[in-house]
């Protein structure tokens, strides 16, 4: 015997539905920040390293002297300073108290303001102990550094402000 | 007889159906949703960060409060609340530490954890951590705290920087070169001034006076002074027979007043007082030999180190809080004796005065910065 009387059971089922995954949304969406897991927390490590360690390279270790980042952005352009850049980076990221240490991978440039291209900006690669392929999941710090040199495509030596970028990750 | 009373309609069965589908779906999100205030990790590592912030980045409170002259122990352990163990130099150099304020950190003298929790750490929760610091060229690396669990902590790295202290090293060659030796008299009693000029040292026109990572402060920092050559005259005729450093003594002048003569009574000097006892001690090293000497007379053949402990000049400023006094004058007289007369370590009457330790390269070691990385970890 067919009649009507289950209508009623499929609107109640629909509207329950409905009014629950409503609910839930409107929950969700106004009390929570959808972050990858817990990533953003090594993350904020990461950064927080990268900062402190450019921070550290940009200050002189005496009085007058220059910093070593600003001494290696302005010499750059041989490889020993490269080489020094990199030294000097992964012990400050890489050193940990104790004996361990630890394996970060970065990649460094600079960018800085060509005065004779219309103060357009240009960026270099400064050094690197590894190069990014796109799987990595890399953080981004940054230190502005003063510097006195000619950069490349530029005809002017000026002191100005360079963006020295570092993309640093952990594999 | 059969009817279809108990029979379930296709229509409930449906209805019913997508309420459970739902049901389920609501139900499997409630964990998600829930996930970020329960997570200790995310806490830990929130506390680790709060802590790596005020311990790099901040000075701490009260202001000196790594000056034992000013706040003893006492004092520290029992305001836990007007108390914050900050290690930056300042507030305007961020990272950069001071080795006073990391000496008193890392000393014995605070229990672990209560004393740290409520003046590093903070937080309603009883946190247990670990906190490390470790400077490049040094063999140990201090530490507070238990042993780190297997997992489950928050953790953070800092890199910063160690502001050392500046010492003088004066030989032969620099004696010469300023004329700090007599030959006006010949005699067998000499004087060595050593002056702390204030004004020039935190208001003068050297940019290292505004800068705390390279500042020679005279009330705050360690003072360093290492004597060579000790054995050397300046009369070739006359050979050296003994030298015997009889005192130390240290004077103190105002700016506007210069240094009088005759001399005043000094403030402190040795003897009688004690040199390792005194309240801020004074580490007398004698000829390379690693233990220090607490009295004096002693006989020295060549060389000789001597440190004032960080503060010893503190309470000897005019100013209720001699961190910034700039106008007071301390002067250090180190008195020789010579069993025989001759021309010897004596600036008395030289013609450039006293020894300036000041921001010379050429005659003052400056203070330098040391690179190392502190690790927090809590739980």
């Amino acid at each position: 015997m067919v009649n009507c009387e289950g209508q009623l059971y499929t609107m109640e089922g629909v509207a329950a539905a409905i009014i629950m995954v409503f609910t839930m949304y409107l929950v969700m969406s106004t009390a929570t920040t959808y972050t990858p897991g817990d990533a953003h927390i090594s993350d904020m490590q990461l950064e927080q390293l990268g900062n402190d360690a450019l921070l550290m390279m940009n200050t002189p270790v005496s009085l007058g002297a220059e910093s070593p980042l600003q001494t290696l952005v302005e010499n750059n352009n041989n490889t020993a300073a490269a080489i020094a850049f990199n030294t000097t980076f992964l012990n400050y990221v890489n050193n940990k108290t104790g004996s361990a240490t630890d394996n970060l991978h970065y990649m460094a440039s600079v960018s800085y303001t060509n005065m004779t291209d219309n103060n357009a900006t240009w960026d270099y690669p400064l050094a690197s102990n590894r190069n990014l392929t796109g799987v990595e999941h890399p953080v981004r710090v940054t230190e502005w550094v003063l510097v006195n040199k000619q950069f490349p495509g530029d005809n002017m030596k000026e002191h100005r402000a360079a963006l020295v970028e570092v993309f640093l990750w952990r594999d | 007889m059969i009817d279809d009373t108990a029979n379930l309609s296709i229509d409930f069965l449906a209805g019913f159906t997508i309420f459970i589908v739902a049901f389920i779906y609501v139900a499997t999100l409630i964990p998600g949703l829930l996930l970020g205030v329960q997570s200790g990790t995310i806490d830990y590592n929130a506390v680790a960060y709060r802590t790596g912030v005020i311990l790099v980045e901040d000075p701490g409170s009260p202001v000196s409060w790594e000056n034992p002259s000013i706040y003893n122990n006492y004092y520290l352990q029992t305001n836990p609340y007007s108390t914050r163990f900050g290690l930056a130099l300042s507030k305007d150099s961020p990272n950069i530490l001071s080795v006073q304020k990391v000496n008193r950190f890392f000393c014995s003298t605070f229990v672990y954890p209560a004393d740290y929790r409520s003046r590093a750490v903070f937080g309603d929760y009883p946190y247990l951590f670990n906190i490390s610091l470790q400077f490049t060229g040094a063999n140990t690396t201090e530490s507070i705290g238990d042993i780190l669990p297997e997992g489950g902590y928050g953790y953070i790295r800092r890199v910063v920087q160690l502001k050392g202290w500046s010492n003088a090293t004066i030989g032969k060659s620099t004696i010469t070169a300023l004329q700090q030796y007599s030959t006006a008299n010949h005699t067998s009693t000499h004087i060595f001034w050593i002056h702390l000029n204030s004004t020039e040292l935190l208001d003068g026109t050297n940019p290292a006076c505004t800068n705390l990572q390279y500042q020679i402060n005279p009330w705050q920092d360690q003072i360093m002074i290492n004597l060579s050559d000790l054995n050397t005259t300046y009369n070739p005729n006359f050979p050296l027979t003994q030298a015997n450093l009889s005192a130390i003594s240290i004077y103190r002048a105002q700016q506007s007043q210069p240094f009088p003569n005759p001399l005043p009574a000094p403030i402190d000097s040795f003897p009688p007082d004690n040199l390792t006892t005194h309240a801020i001690p004074i580490y007398l090293y004698i000829d390379g030999n690693s233990t220090p000497v607490s009295t004096l007379p002693q006989n020295v053949t060549n060389s000789l180190s001597l440190t004032f402990s960080p503060g010893f000049f503190y309470l000897m400023g005019s100013n209720t809080n001699s961190q910034y006094d700039t106008t007071t004058q301390i002067y250090v007289s180190l008195t020789f004796n010579l069993t025989q007369p001759n021309w010897y370590l004596n600036n008395t009457y030289s013609p450039d005065g006293y020894f300036d330790y000041n921001y010379t390269p050429m005659y003052v070691t400056q203070c330098g910065l040391t690179p190392g990385v502190m690790e927090i970890s809590v739980w």
